[in-house]
């Protein structure tokens, strides 16, 4: 496998391994809704995956484009009576455009300060939505969004007011993103984003200019949060302010480092985890959010390739037949 | 100048010309001259904090210089970014090893070739197992620089050695029009030393060679011209067996060493 991020023939098996996941969603999940949050989220993490685990970029801003996605979406329904397809190109490209403003400032810092810069971007995007409450409906969030249905030509072509047709719209972005991203990341372009991560210097010494691909990256990460925040405002039906708030970015950032940043598919692992395990753990006591803490932590410690690095290592040991050896051979290291 | 004098000005690669980089009332290098030619190995020596390492980021673009000018094959690059230079025909090596540790030696040296082409520096559909031309490059590369059995291996992994080479390797995979070497036998191995000076010698054929090397057995055996620095200021320049005949040289550098 190329370090670049996946080769061809592994990319096809995790998009087919995406499929299957998508189609088993809501099988085995409660709701068809939990099933929905879960594929919206798993975008969202895709985006924060190209930033976090390409470029090494730990941006906090990744709730700025979730949020401008929803209003963008949210808006072209309630203000315009827009389809979805408008709606959710408004917020790609809002998403893409805040990304671009972002990006040209935050990344020409690095470190801390590149983290510090996004957390002020979120927080002033935050008090921007909260004070501009004629357009984003401020603390009451902005009501109404319908989910209008998919049609060409006057011609309905898939009806999103149930829950499944709107899933199977979800589902079928998420694979589509899914897919654009693990061809970006075995690109060229998508080869200098990693050697950016590894070697900055070296990088522009050989003939980049990382700033541009850092840009670009962002622009690339904030059209697909972006198209998730929209996706989220139709699931919800309303868009809430907490849609831009900071948390929603930590939230996108804990699904993606819990997953695992060494593959695209840690952000699927990662998102319907988190969004499984709130569900579960909501029921059993109020503040569980503590116990995610608690499974985050030990993931940090135990595993810090994420979740996406426990199953290689299963599925490493099943290949070699590690698994099912006498204990005495189970130890024997798996690499080399 | 001893050197400019006897060439073409058509024959300069790299002229600097009154070059000066102040911190606050501190010179690290003050007015500094040169001309480097076409195929030619151009050493500079000088003890430590002569002012060498700051030249060489002036010159490639790591910083800007207080005053002065560089030209780049008749072009003037005094302002101009470090990748647009790399682009230009200029490629360096670092003092302190500066390669991508997590990447193989192959992706290392592909990584570099990719750069040369603006297209697929930007290309994000293509598959980048399938740059032909670039990785074709690569491997020729390797081989130039004896690293075609390391290819596969993760370059945080080689020896330094084999680092110091593939920073070189990495280097001329932009195909530059002058190579600027900083240390490059830094806490190299004999038979390493060895290997580095025939590299040197055969890259002089096809392109301008500029190095900053403290081994001086070795600038006396591949360098045409050496410049001496001392204190931010050019001591002497001229071929290696007049300036290691320079009393004033003797005296305040290859004498203390």
């Amino acid at each position: 496998m190329s370090r670049y991020g996946t080769n061809c023939a592994q990319s096809t098996r995790e998009i087919l391994g995406l499929i299957a996941t998508v189609a088993l969603l809501p099988a085995v999940l409660p709701s068809v809704s939990l099933a929905t949050e879960c594929v919206i989220f798993v975008i969202a993490t895709l985006g924060c995956n190209l930033l976090l685990g390409r470029v090494g970029l730990l941006s906090f801003g990744q709730g700025i484009f979730f949020g401008a996605g929803s209003y963008a979406t949210g808006l072209a329904i309630v203000r315009l009576g827009a389809g979805p397809v408008f709606s959710l190109s408004a917020a790609l490209l809002l998403g893409s455009m805040v990304a671009a403003l972002i990006g040209s400032l935050a990344a020409r810092r690095r470190g801390v300060y590149f983290i510090m810069l996004t957390l002020a971007f979120t927080q002033m995007c935050y008090f921007l939505a909260f004070g501009m409450s004629g357009v984003t409906g401020g603390d009451n969030g902005l009501l109404g969004v319908s989910r209008p249905p998919l049609s060409f030509l006057g011609t309905t072509l898939l009806p999103l007011d149930s829950d499944l047709s709107f899933y199977a719209l979800c589902s079928i972005i998420c694979v589509a993103v899914y897919a654009l991203l693990a061809r970006v990341t075995g690109s060229p372009f998508g080869a200098v984003l990693v050697a950016i991560r590894e070697n900055e210097s070296r990088t522009f010494a050989v003939g980049y200019n990382p700033l541009a691909y850092k840009i670009l990256a962002f622009v690339l990460s904030g059209m697909v949060t972006a198209v998730a925040g929209g996706l989220y405002a139709m699931f919800l039906r309303f868009v809430p302010l907490s849609n831009i708030d900071i948390s929603m970015s930590e939230r996108i950032l804990i699904m993606t480092m819990l997953g695992g940043v060494g593959s695209l598919f840690g952000g699927v692992i990662g998102a319907v985890t988190v969004v499984v395990l709130s569900h579960l753990l909501s029921d059993l006591w109020s503040r569980w959010i503590l116990l995610l803490g608690l499974v985050l932590i030990v993931v940090a410690v135990c595993l810090p390739g994420g979740l996406w690095s426990a199953l290689q290592w299963i599925a490493t040991a099943l290949r070699r037949g590690v698994i099912g050896m006498s204990p005495r051979r189970a130890h024997l290291p798996l690499e080399k | 100048m001893t050197t400019e004098s006897s060439a073409a000005p058509r024959d300069v690669v790299l002229r600097v010309d009154g070059l000066s980089k102040r911190y606050g009332q501190f010179a690290a290098i003050k007015n500094v001259s040169f001309a480097v030619h076409k195929s030619t190995v151009h050493a500079f020596i000088g003890p430590n904090g002569a002012g060498k390492t700051t030249l060489f980021h002036c010159i490639t673009g790591i910083l800007r210089p207080t005053s002065g000018s560089i030209t780049l094959n008749g072009s003037e690059i005094t302002h101009l970014q470090a990748n647009l230079r790399s682009r230009m025909g200029l490629g360096r090596s670092f003092q302190i090893t500066s390669i991508f540790p997590a990447l193989s030696v192959f992706e290392n040296v592909r990584l570099a070739a990719q750069a040369r082409s603006w297209l697929r520096a930007f290309d994000f559909l293509s598959d980048v197992s399938r740059l032909h031309k670039s990785s074709s490059k690569t491997e020729e590369l390797l081989v130039k620089l004896n690293l075609q059995g390391s290819s596969g291996d993760i370059a945080g992994t080689l020896s330094h050695g084999q680092q110091r080479r593939l920073e070189v390797a990495m280097a001329l995979a932009g195909d530059p029009s002058i190579l600027l070497l900083d240390e490059p036998t830094a806490g190299m191995g004999v038979d390493d030393i060895e290997h580095m000076a025939q590299l040197i010698r055969s890259l002089a054929a096809e392109i301008t060679v500029v190095l900053v090397e403290h081994n001086i057995p070795l600038i006396l055996s591949v360098s045409d011209v050496v410049t001496v620095m001392n204190y931010g200021e050019v001591l002497t320049q001229g071929p290696p067996s007049m300036v290691t005949a320079d009393e004033k040289v003797r005296e305040r550098y290859l004498g203390a060493a």
